[in-house]
C-alpha cells in the first residue's frame, strides 16, 4: 500500500462514518465506498461486488425515528480493503470467511455510532445545563458533531478492519480451494435480492409480474 | 416570483448549512440542535423574530426527513413574515414531512439507484458510484433548494401539492421500477454463473432457490444473519464440491 493510498483509506473512512451521521450525500453507501476503494487499488469488480452485497443490509432498514441502522458503510469499507490489500485471496473460501466476520463486526461498530449520539446527547445537555443557547453554540456542537463522527470513522473502521486482517491471517487458510469465489458472491447476492423483494412495497403478485418482466426484458435485450 | 428568488439567494448560506445540521443528532431531542441553528441563521439574515422559537429551546425536540428540512425552513420565513405562531406547526409538519421523506428516500430511491447504478457498473465499472452519488443527489439537493422555495411559497398549504403530484405514490413506483431492474439483474446473474450455455437449468434451479430462500428467511431473521447464514451455506456448499 503506498502512502497515497494509506492517506485516501484515512479520509475515505472519516467521511464515511461522517456521512452517515451528518451529511446524507451517499458517500457513505458500501457501493460507492468500494468502487472508490476498487478504483484505487485496481480491483474494482470484485470490490463492487463485494459492497453490492453489504449494500442490502442497508436497503432492508428505514432510519425511521430513534432507529440507527447497521453500520453497512464499514462492511463495504473492510471487505474492499481485505480483498484489496490481499489478506482475502481471490481464489480460496476466506472471501466467505471475511464476509461472515465483517457482518459479525458491524454490531460492535454499529455500538460505537450508538455511543457518538450518546456523546452528542451529553454535550447539548451541559450546554442546556449552562443555560448556552445561541448560534455560536449550536454551531461549536454541530462542528463538534461531525469530528466525532469523522473521527469515530477513522480510529474505529480501520481497527476492526485489522482485527478481521488479523484473524483471516492467523486461520491460515484451511480452505484452499481452485474454485472462483465469485461464483458463490452472486449466489449470496441473489439471496440478498430475495429479502429485498420481501421488504419492497406492492402486492406480491403485481412485484412478480414486474420481476418477470425485468427478468425476461434483460435476458432478450442484453 | 422575484420576490421569493431573491429569498431563495439570500437564503442560500443557509440551505448549505442544511446539508450538516443533522450532525448532533441525538435520542434526547433527534435534530433539534440543528434546527434551531439553522433557525437563527435565517432570522438573522431576514431580521425576523424567532417567536418562542427564540428562547432558550435547543434541548426542543425535532425530527424529520433529512431532505425535508428546508420545507420547514420556508414555512417558517413565511409564517414569520407575516406574524404567525411560528412554533405551532412545527411537530405536525416535521412528523408528516418525516413519513414522506423516510418512505420515498430511504425506502424506495436508495434501492432504485442502487439498481440502476448495477446496470452502469456493467458497462463502465468506474462510473457507477458516479452515477449513484448523481441521481441520488439530484433528488436530494433538487429537494432542499426546491423545498425552501416551495415551503416559502406555499407556506402551510405546502401539503395540498403533496397530494397534488401524489407524491406518497412516488414510492410504490420507485419500488415497481427497482423490481423491474431487480429482474433484470437476476437474469444476468443466471447469464453469469450459466458460463456460456444461455439455457443452463441447473443454474437457474439454483439462483431461483436461493432467491426463495432470501424471500423467506426475510420475514423471521434480519438481513445480517441471512447473510451470514447465506455465507455458510455458501461455504458448505463449496467444501462438498471439493471433496
Amino acid at each position: 500500500m503506498s502512502l497515497q493510498q494509506g492517506i485516501l483509506l484515512f479520509f475515505l473512512s472519516g467521511f464515511a462514518s461522517l456521512d452517515r451521521v451528518g451529511i446524507n450525500m451517499m458517500l457513505s453507501r458500501p457501493i460507492v465506498i468500494s468502487s472508490i476503494i476498487g478504483i484505487t487499488f485496481d480491483q474494482i469488480l470484485i470490490c463492487i461486488l463485494l459492497g453490492a452485497i453489504f449494500e442490502f443490509i442497508g436497503m432492508l432498514e428505514v432510519p425511521v425515528g430513534t432507529v440507527i441502522l447497521k453500520d453497512d458503510s464499514f462492511a463495504g469499507y473492510s471487505s474492499s480493503v481485505l480483498i484489496s490489500l490481499g489478506a482475502i485471496s481471490h481464489n480460496n473460501l476466506s472471501i466467505l470467511l471475511a464476509i461472515i466476520l465483517v457482518t459479525l463486526m458491524i454490531y460492535p461498530v454499529t455500538l460505537t455510532d450508538i455511543y457518538c449520539r450518546k456523546f452528542n446527547k451529553l454535550m447539548i445537555t451541559r450546554a442546556f445545563n449552562e443555560n448556552k443557547s445561541n448560534e455560536n453554540s449550536d454551531s461549536f456542537l454541530i462542528r463538534i458533531g461531525l469530528l466525532v463522527s469523522f473521527i469515530r470513522g477513522v480510529i474505529i473502521y480501520n481497527l476492526a478492519t485489522l482485527l478481521i486482517f488479523l484473524t483471516l491471517y492467523n486461520i491460515d487458510y484451511f480452505t484452499k480451494t481452485e474454485v472462483s469465489p465469485i461464483y458463490y458472491l452472486v449466489l449470496l447476492f441473489i439471496l440478498l435480492m430475495g429479502c429485498l423483494f420481501r421488504f419492497l412495497n406492492g402486492e406480491l403478485f403485481i412485484k412478480l409480474i414486474f420481476l418477470v418482466v425485468g427478468f425476461a426484458a434483460s435476458w432478450i435485450i442484453l | 416570483m422575484d420576490n421569493i428568488m431573491k429569498r431563495l439567494f439570500k437564503a442560500l448560506p443557509t440551505l448549505i448549512r442544511s446539508i450538516f445540521y443533522q450532525a448532533n443528532w441525538n435520542i434526547e431531542n433527534m435534530q433539534g440542535t440543528g434546527f434551531s441553528w439553522l433557525l437563527k441563521d435565517l432570522s438573522k439574515r431576514f431580521n425576523i423574530g424567532l417567536g418562542n422559537i427564540g428562547s432558550n429551546k435547543r434541548a426542543d425536540y425535532f425530527n424529520t426527513n433529512p431532505y425535508f428540512v428546508t420545507f420547514m425552513l420556508g414555512m417558517f420565513l413565511k409564517e414569520a413574515e407575516s406574524g404567525q405562531a411560528v412554533d405551532e406547526y412545527k411537530s405536525t409538519y416535521a412528523s408528516v414531512f418525516g413519513a414522506l421523506g423516510d418512505s420515498f428516500f430511504w425506502h424506495s430511491l436508495r434501492p432504485l439507484t442502487f439498481f440502476l447504478s448495477l446496470f452502469i457498473a456493467l458497462y463502465e465499472p468506474m462510473f457507477a458510484m458516479f452515477f449513484y452519488l448523481i441521481f441520488f443527489n439530484i433528488f436530494n439537493i433538487g429537494f432542499k433548494f426546491l423545498g425552501f422555495y416551495l415551503g416559502y411559497n406555499y407556506g402551510t398549504n405546502v401539503i395540498d401539492l403533496f397530494r397534488t403530484v401524489s407524491f406518497a405514490n412516488w414510492s410504490d413506483i420507485a419500488d415497481m421500477a427497482s423490481i423491474f431492474f431487480m429482474g433484470g439483474t437476476f437474469a444476468l446473474a443466471i447469464k453469469y454463473i450459466s458460463n456460456s450455455d444461455p439455457i443452463n437449468s441447473v443454474a437457474i434451479f439454483k439462483t431461483a432457490i436461493f432467491f426463495i430462500v432470501g424471500f423467506v428467511t426475510s420475514k423471521y431473521i434480519n438481513a445480517p444473519f441471512t447473510l451470514i447464514a447465506g455465507a455458510i451455506i455458501v461455504t458448505a456448499i463449496m467444501l462438498l464440491q471439493n471433496i
